[in-house]
């Protein structure tokens, strides 16, 4: 059995190098990680999503930033804070990096938790590789069809939730800006159970990632309200989107939550990284995403890419930490209201 | 008419997507990968799928199934394996395989103990793999009745397990099960997200790791123990294997009635998505227990006490794949890992599932079959080496056994604070064993606890503080817990007064 | 300390316990501790009255009737008879006191060499000074282990090794 995963383990290596090469010389490459081995530290367990990615990507990062070795190293716990607090600690020089979902530590450190020692926004972004639009769904018997019908609700909006995750805040600024009462029951044991909660009727509706309820929408086990997204997209042309629906006033907090979770997966380096290091970095990140290898890998192993570049993302953040002022108050609101 | 020839149709198609060499081979190498998995202490069978799915992709999609699934299903006998031979539980599906199985290795007894438990595991497997086909179309509507309330009966149901081990006093039995709740709350509580009991440190923000307090509590607790007696598990000169594995296949035949209980047991506990197969092995044990005529046998080694758990968890993989199948939703973290692997294979899990790709359904059936037979044949073929492994001398197991349970205890989450953590729970253990604290106890209330937890809070935020009045069905199972934990007691008191008549007849 | 005073001793420190989770439950908002709260007073009032039994002559003997089920004959001897207290006579030369010795130095020497020398380092010594083999074999079997250890949790489950504080400081 070990030779046979050697065998495998063997391809999957050689697969890039024999259909990358012809196709495309690393352009480029900077110089900055030379000889050096980078350290790019997982925020999340060896079984994990962020760690399917990460070595995927890890050959073709190492192609293109020309650095003697890409060390992965996986740093679960407190949902990413373990890592980043970690990369926020590290000496000036250190060639480490964080993979792994940034909207999280965002929101955690918006929201005040406990093992938040950083401030997020100071972090160099340094690439996204992918992101998942989110979308509010309702049960597919609820009488409620649209962002209208939750507001004119005479009983709050029942919400069934994980716990303070992602989809947790979001809803809470969404109750906040588009004026719909919220109750959130926590608690729930994973996406199945809340999913379930919501086909029953138990709870009116929930977000998730657009692919996971993709397939209860199809079978209309679930009805779609709108999309968490700042853009719209052919693959759901009729879902309205938040950012268009949200009043004037409430805009610039709705973009702000977009903004946070379209960062998703992403590439971050410590605050005091040298600007050599970054551009190297960024430059690398944007060269692998484009690399055709990488593209027919991860269209293979349906792990889609969604790039942005790391300068666009730390601008996106720098706008985010002038509004971040309002959606504090309202995410720590949230949680006491659980408490 | 026409839906019983597709069902027929969708059967065979499913086992002749099964029957290639490349689905044959990837199913045995997945057994093999999934025992080794289950023996190793504190890697369950997340790991194992997880660590495989990478490999999955560009193969036909009954022998990518094989490989994970084969994988998944090896790693519960592998857990039985320590749990009997050492009372060493590898993850908290084999906690109640310690409570009757290690005491039959203490007798010598380990042949039949582990031939038992492997035929238990094939028969729930079968029974359940059995019923999850019959019982396809009438899953939605048995998930969607049932909601946190059922859950948390469920979970008190485990519960009342704790009276069987309470070592003669009941309130050191009691108090081992709070202690074991409070340290289940160490942690980030996931519903009102406080920390709670973390002292501000990052560690204890994700809590304690289950199977790294469990190898602490038995593993680590036992060595110190067997350092100080200076003797091993079994000794020779004192008790021989006396037993075969025979003895122990024609057991779990002959308790026929008692593995199709506890399978169904499985598959009901399986298609529930918020109970854990960890639950599965501790309410089998506890309706062995209440429904046996001679409970005061159990927790003393009772075949019947190896056979039921092992019966329920092998049953329950089948009533696992439900919701994944028939919602397109991950019944759990092993489900999540499959429906990747389906979303590879460019299948759509969901209620299509259960008609465009039947033939995928049946092909997961039989590998349940197949797989189930193949672990049964490996395990009871090495049965007879593994039940010399207690006899080996104390000085040679301590520092083997510990060094692998460390190293077990790093790997679990990759975080060295781990290993300081099994260190203390073996001295705690240790100390609970001296005391008579009952450290099945303080196991059982560390599983519950979160889910109870959970349920309770869900259930009140719901339906409101008389949420039973509101849910039939948990009200009947609630009933149904507290007559079922009171049986064996109120038996007990008949005989005792039966005994206490014939007695003054006499 | 006779078994009696140590019984008492380790009654006291789990009230001490629970009066400490009582009193950081305090801190938590009113969900948080709908649990834990009551929970732990339970727990204190469940040791109350195992001192009070334990000291009013009772010892031991079961305050309620119920089955007797034993989980003691988890380890119990070949007669199926529960194990009894264990006598000094029974312990080995060192004792608890070296039980407890083994699993510190065992975690000092991860912390300090990581993970794979422990392994091997720790087996070798235990083999060789309790003179279950000759050094050779002792050595051999540990190098076995270590490799095997390493072969399973490295290689094939992909872990990464822990490498100590000493490797950090070296370098």
């Amino acid at each position: 059995m070990k030779s046979n995963r050697r065998k495998l383990l063997l391809a999957g290596a050689m697969t890039p190098v024999v259909m990358g090469m012809p196709l495309r010389a690393p352009a480029q490459v900077p110089d900055y990680y030379k000889g050096k081995t980078l350290i790019i530290n997982i925020a999340g367990s060896p079984a994990g999503g962020h760690t399917r990615f990460a070595r995927m990507l890890a050959p073709y990062i190492e192609k293109h930033i020309g650095a003697k070795e890409v060390r992965l190293v996986n740093m679960p716990g407190g949902g990413g804070l373990k890592a980043a607090n970690h990369v926020w600690r590290l000496k000036p020089g250190a060639n480490e990096v964080y993979f792994g979902n940034v909207s999280t530590l965002l929101l955690a450190s918006l929201a005040g938790s406990a093992g938040a020692t950083f401030d997020p926004t100071k972090f160099a972004f340094l690439g996204r590789v992918t992101s998942e639009p989110r979308v509010l769904t309702v049960g597919g018997k609820s009488a409620i069809r649209s962002v209208p019908d939750m507001q004119k609700l005479k009983r709050p909006f029942v919400f069934p939730s994980q716990g303070t995750d992602e989809d947790f805040y979001t809803m809470a600024v969404l109750a906040d800006a588009l004026g719909f009462k919220l109750k959130a029951v926590t608690g729930y044991e994973g996406n199945a159970d809340t999913s379930l909660a919501v086909i029953k009727g138990d709870g009116d509706g929930h977000i998730t990632g657009w692919s996971e309820s993709l397939g209860a929408i199809r079978s209309g086990d679930k009805f779609p309200v709108m999309m968490v997204t700042s853009q719209a997209s052919p693959d759901y042309p009729n879902i309205p989107i938040v950012t268009n629906i949200a009043p004037a006033a409430k805009k610039s907090v709705v973009q702000a939550m977009a903004t946070i979770l379209e960062t998703h997966r992403s590439y971050i380096g410590p605050p005091n990284m040298e600007q050599q290091a970054i551009a190297a970095f960024r430059a690398a990140v944007n060269a692998a995403m484009k690399d055709p290898a990488l593209i027919a890998e991860s269209t293979k192993g349906e792990r889609l890419l969604l790039p942005m570049d790391g300068t666009v993302q730390q601008k996106a953040m720098a706008e985010m930490a002038r509004t971040s002022a309002a959606l504090s108050p309202i995410l720590k609101a949230a949680v006491k209201e659980i408490q | 008419m026409e839906r019983g020839a597709r069902m027929i149709d969708a059967i065979s198609a499913g086992l002749f997507a099964l029957l290639t060499p490349q689905a044959l081979l990837f199913l045995s190498l997945g057994v093999v990968y999934g025992l080794v998995i289950g023996i190793l202490p504190g890697l369950g069978g997340v790991v194992a799928m997880a660590l495989l799915l990478p490999f999955t992709y560009g193969f036909e999609t009954a022998a990518t199934l094989a490989l994970l699934l084969g994988a998944h299903i090896a790693t519960i006998w592998g857990d039985s394996v320590t749990s009997i031979l050492f009372s060493v539980p590898g993850s908290a599906k084999g906690l109640a395989l310690c409570f009757d199985g290690y005491p039959m290795t203490k007798q010598g007894k380990a042949k039949r103990a582990l031939a038992a438990s492997a035929t238990g595991a094939l028969l729930g497997g079968i029974i359940g793999a059995v019923f999850l086909a019959l019982c396809i179309p009438l899953i939605r509507p048995v998930i969607l009745a049932l909601g946190p309330s059922e859950y948390l009966m469920m979970a008190l149901w485990g519960l009342t397990v704790i009276a069987t081990f309470s070592e003669g006093s009941l309130m050191k039995g009691m108090t081992a099960s709070v202690l074991g709740v409070l340290v289940a709350f160490i942690g980030t509580d996931v519903v009102t997200a406080t920390p709670r009991f973390t002292f501000g440190n990052e560690f204890l923000l994700d809590g304690i790791s289950f199977p790294v307090a469990m190898i602490g509590l038995f593993a680590v607790s036992e060595m110190m123990k067997m350092s100080i007696r200076g003797t091993p598990i079994i000794d020779r000169s004192l008790v021989t294997e006396d037993s075969t594995v025979w003895q122990g296949v024609c057991d779990a035949c002959r308790h026929w009635w008692l593995v199709v209980r506890s399978s169904l047991l499985g598959l009901w506990i399986g298609v529930l998505p918020g109970v854990g197969a960890s639950v599965a092995g501790l309410a089998a044990y506890a309706q062995a227990v209440q429904t046996s005529k001679t409970p005061e046998r159990f927790g003393k080694g009772a075949v019947e006490g190896v056979i039921a758990p092992d019966a329920t968890m092998g049953a329950n993989e089948g009533g696992g794949l439900m919701p994944t199948l028939a919602f397109g939703i991950p019944g759990g973290e092993s489900m999540a890992i499959l429906l990747v692997a389906f979303i590879g294979l460019g299948i759509v899990p969901g209620p299509d599932m259960l008609t465009k790709n039947l033939d995928v359904v049946f092909s997961m059936v039989w590998i349940i079959v197949f797989a189930n037979i193949a672990v049964t044949i490996i395990g009871l073929g090495i049965t007879p080496w593994l039940a010399r492994l207690p006899s080996l001398q104390a000085n040679l197991m301590v520092p083997m056994v510990l060094s692998v349970c460390f190293v077990g205890a790093y790997a679990t989450r990759g975080r060295i604070e781990d290993v300081v953590v099994a260190a203390v729970f073996g001295v705690v253990g240790y100390l609970m064993d001296k005391y008579r604290y009952s450290r099945a106890n303080f196991v059982i209330g560390m599983v519950l606890a979160v889910m109870i937890e959970r349920n309770l809070h869900i259930s009140i935020n719901l339906y409101g503080a008389d949420f039973l009045l509101d849910r039939p069905i948990a009200l009947a199972m609630l009933i149904f817990v507290v007559v079922t934990a009171a049986l064996p007691f109120w038996r007990e008191r008949r005989r005792k007064r039966a005994a206490l008549q014939a007695g003054g007849t006499a | 300390m006779s078994r009696h005073a140590q019984e008492n001793l380790i009654s006291v420190l789990l009230i001490g316990l629970f009066a400490m989770v009582l009193y950081l439950c305090q801190d938590f908002g009113p969900r948080a501790r709908l649990i834990p709260l009551p929970l732990a007073a339970f727990g204190i009032l469940l040791t109350l009255a195992q001192l009070a039994w334990h000291n009013l002559g009772r010892d031991d003997a079961a305050p309620i009737e119920m089955i007797s089920v034993d989980a003691s004959a988890m380890t119990a001897n070949a007669e199926g008879k529960p194990r009894t207290e264990r006598t000094e006579e029974q312990l080995g030369k060192w004792g608890e006191t070296g039980a407890y010795l083994i699993v510190a130095l065992l975690v000092a020497m991860i912390f300090t060499v990581g993970i794979f020398p422990t392994v091997f380092i720790f087996t070798a010594a235990y083999l060789i000074l309790t003179r279950y083999c000759t050094v050779l074999r002792g050595l051999t079997y540990s190098a076995a282990l270590t490799a095997s250890v390493y072969l399973l949790f490295v290689a094939a489950l992909e872990m990464q090794p822990y490498h100590g504080l000493l490797a950090g400081l070296l370098s």
